[in-house]
Formats: C-alpha cells, structure tokens, sequence
C-alpha cells in the first residue's frame, strides 16, 4: 500500500443530508426564471385596457385595486410597469441573440483563424469598448429611427465586444490546453476533438455571458429610453414612466418612481443571479458542491 | 523499429536565439535513453519535437526512415510533466483513461489506480495520482515509443519505484523504446541503458552520446 490510498480513505466526505448547494441553487435559478417569464407573457397578452387612461382616477396613491397608484392621466401603473418590463425584457431577448451570435463568430474567428483577422476583430473590440457605450447607442438609436425599433437594433448591436473577448480567449486557451494537443496525437479527428474537448468548454462561458448580458441590454434599454430617444412615450417602457415621474417626484407623487423602478432593479438582479449560479454549476470545481 | 532524430536545430523564430542545434541521436526500440542535462537546455523542447507537437526549424524525426504520420493516432506519445494541464478538466477521470485504448484491470492494479478514482473529477485527485493516468492512457497496443518528460518528479519516492518498474516491465514486453527526461542522475543511470547529454548551444559541437 502506498500513502495516498491512505490520505484517501480518510478524506471528508461531503455530508448528504438535507439541500445541497446544487438543489438550492437550481431552486434559485428556476424561481428567476419563473417570475422573468411570467412577467414577459402577463405582457404580450395583457389587455391594454388595463392600464388605459381614465382621468376620473388621476394620482390616486398605492391601493388593493391600484397596487403601484396611478399616473396623471389615471393609468395604473401595476400594469404599465409589467408591460412596460416586458417590452425591456423583449429588447434584452433580441439583443441577446444578436450580439451573442455576433460574439460567437467573431471570437471563434479570431482564435481559430489567429493572425490578420485575430488583429481586426481585436481591434474593433477595442474600438467598441473604448467609446462610451451610452453614446454609441444614442448615435445607432437615433440613426434608426428611434422608437421600438431604433432602441432595440442599437442594444442588440453593441453588446458584442465583451463576449467576442471571453469567447476568443476561452477558444484560444482550450486551443493550445495540453490535453486537446494530446488528443490531437492521439489520433482524434477535428470534429471529435471540437465536440469532445472545444465545445464543452466554450459553451457554459458562453452561456452565462448571454444570461449577463440580458441585464445590461435592459438597463440600456431603459436608459435610452429615459433620455428619450427609445421607445415613443405611448409605449409603456420603464425608462419612460421613470422620465415621467421625473416631473412628479417634487409635488410628492413617489409611487411613480419607486415601484417601477424597483421591478426593473430586481429582474436585473435576478438575471444576475442566474448568470452567477449557472457559472457555479457549470464549473467543474464548484460542481460538485 | 527505430525513432532516430537526424541534425535536428529547432528556434522559435528567425531571430530568436537557437535552442537545440544539430541534435543527433538514435532510439531503437529496446533502448532506455536518459535525456540529460541542465535546465534551460532544451530537453522538453526535444522531447515535443521527437513526439511530433513541434516542428524542427531544420532537421527532420525519423521513425524507420519515414516522417511521423501527422494523422492518426502518433506511434511516438510523450507523458507530459504537469499531469494537471494535460487532463480535460470537465472530463471524469475514467473518460480520459479510455480516450484512446481500453487499459484492463491487471494494468490499473499494478498503476495502483483505484477503482473509485475513475468516478472522479481530475481537481479530486492529486498530480501524483493524475500522474497514473496519464501515463497508463498511452501504454496502448499501437505505441511504440514513450517519451517521459519529468513523470515522476512530482511523485514520492516510493510511488515513483512502483511507476518506473511498471513502465519498464510494459516497455520491455511490448518492445516499447523510452526517451526519459530527468535531471535526477540516479534515476537515468537506474531506469535507462543509454545516456545522451545535451550541449550546451553556444558551443554549438555535434551532440556527444555516451553510453553507460
């Protein structure tokens, strides 16, 4: 027998009792999950009646049948925060799914091809990063139009550069790992190794950058529009109504900001947490806990 | 079957400085060659380019008078230093073992490789107990040359005797030729048959072979 069977042997074992790490955690992100997406569809198939104007109801403070008060056109403005979380949420999707795939060719790209177009897409990464991100948005927002569409094509095309930088040094590092050159001299053919040894590798940093980077597209979102070159002001959209209480918060009219502000800081957060559990999942370290 | 380097010079780029210069040496695969010589001298660059992952700047590696296939599992496998890096960390460790030939039981055994490691994550076990691994993962039918570049250095000693005597008892049986890269003398003049010293380069002499 040699020492390190007997080290093992008398290794702690993880106790097996009760919720682990894991289960909480799954609990966690399914929880997030639920309450994002039970908001995203209360608002693509709520009736807009509900949060119709009826002058009769201006300014009435927070109640049972007005939870978050209404606004001085009378709307109420439980509903209009939902659907206006919605409408942020969708532009978080859209952007997401754009930028990500952007991120995704670009830094495969420049890892596997190395050379000339590892220095452009660098570059460009660069470009992008070094410039305000709230200016380029402003600029690609107004140049489309603004509105719905404006603000969504801007937030879905800026949200790249970090990602491609996550996805390109995690590419290259896997790339030149001993074991993938090993396997490499191990007979394995391309697709196998990239199956087997790449893609495992790249797609949980992949995937939790997507998650994080819904946060970002919805505070962008709100931010442009609260500036006022998103969405129009008919649309509910969190910026908006945040712009508008703006006017009211000195005659005392704090339900206005208060509640609509605080759903979108808590999907934010809670985006952020399941980015942050997912990462804990997935790695291999902490995977087992 | 023989591995035979012929005037290998291997340097990073066009102006970077040599690190190997007309290196020749001859394995056959009863011989047990100790590569030996001081840090900074190029022996794990050698040991990459005998076993393929490098390209020699001049100078070509034989095996029986043909270049090393670039496709296909490489008749010339190399046991890296830092069992660690050369693991897939998202692998359990049972896939690794198996990622090219099948080790039976009687081999895990005299490894010492416990069954319950394969059920493992590699950062569960230590760089010893990887170590195993490793080197077990490329004793298969089709090698025909190991080259160890520091395997036991991060082993204690006893582990270390048990390792040498199995990959010599494997080699012998299956004529496998071994290039062991060690700074540790009495482990070359130990394990090996054949002694090859590398210059030191700014002397730039052919590659001076003693036998022990």
């Amino acid at each position: 027998m040699h020492n390190d069977s007997i080290f093992a042997a008398g290794s702690p074992r993880l106790k097996s009792s009760g919720i682990n790490t894991r289960k909480k955690m799954i609990i966690y992100i399914t929880a997030a999950c639920v309450y994002l997406i039970a908001v995203l569809i209360a608002g693509l198939v709520m009736n807009p009646d509900l949060y119709g104007v009826h002058y009769e109801n201006k300014f009435l403070t927070p109640s049972f049948s007005h939870p978050f008060g209404t606004d001085f056109m009378g709307r109420d403005m439980f509903w209009r925060s939902i659907k206006g979380l919605s409408n942020s949420i969708l532009v978080g999707l859209a952007a997401s799914a754009v930028s990500s795939v952007i991120a995704l060719i670009f830094g495969v790209a420049a890892a596997v091809a190395g050379g000339k177009t590892d220095k452009i897409i660098t570059w460009l990464v660069d470009c992008c990063m070094g410039m305000p991100h709230i200016v380029l948005l402003l600029l690609i927002s107004y140049m489309m139009g603004r509105g719905g569409f404006g603000v969504a094509f801007a937030v879905a095309v800026t949200h790249w550069p970090e990602l491609t930088r996550l996805v390109r040094a995690e590419v290259l590092q896997v790339k030149n790992a001993q074991y993938v050159q090993a396997a490499v001299k191990m007979g394995k053919s391309k697709t196998r190794i990239a199956k087997e040894h790449i893609i495992p590798h790249v797609l949980p940093v992949y995937l939790i950058g997507l998650v994080l980077l819904f946060p970002h597209a919805i505070m962008h979102e709100a931010s442009l529009t609260f500036l006022g070159f998103g969405f129009s002001a008919s649309t509910p959209a969190i910026g908006g109504i945040l712009s508008e209480a703006m006017k009211h918060i000195v005659t005392g009219k704090w339900w206005l900001c208060l509640f609509p502000g605080l759903i979108l800081l808590v999907a934010v957060m809670l985006f952020d947490v399941i980015g942050d559990k997912l990462k804990m999942l997935l790695n291999p370290g902490s995977g087992n806990q | 079957m023989q591995l035979k380097a012929d005037n290998i010079s291997f340097r990073y780029n066009d102006k970077s400085p040599w690190v190997l210069r007309n290196v020749n040496f001859t394995v056959e695969s009863a011989d047990r060659i100790a590569l030996v010589g001081p840090s900074g001298y190029g022996k794990s660059t050698l040991s990459k380019i005998l076993s393929g992952y490098l390209k020699p700047t001049e100078g070509k590696v034989l095996l029986n008078g043909e270049l090393l296939p670039e496709k296909g599992y490489c008749p010339v496998q190399m046991v890296y230093q830092h069992p660690e890096q050369a693991v897939n960390p998202r692998w359990k460790m049972d896939k690794t073992l198996n990622e090219c030939w099948k080790p039976d039981q009687n081999l895990l055994d005299s490894m010492g490789i416990e069954k319950e490691w394969l059920k493992r994550w590699p950062s569960e076990l230590s760089g010893g107990e990887l170590q195993r691994f490793c080197i077990a993962r490329v004793l298969g039918p089709d090698t025909k040359f190991l080259i160890c570049d520091e395997i036991s250095t991060m082993l204690d000693v006893i582990t270390q005797a048990q390792i040498w005597q199995l990959v010599l008892e494997i080699s012998e049986e299956r004529n496998i030729g071994l290039v062991v890269v060690t700074h540790n003398m009495a482990l070359a003049e130990k394990v090996c048959n054949k002694i090859v010293r590398l210059p030191e380069i700014s002397v730039q002499k052919p590659e001076e072979r003693i036998s022990v």
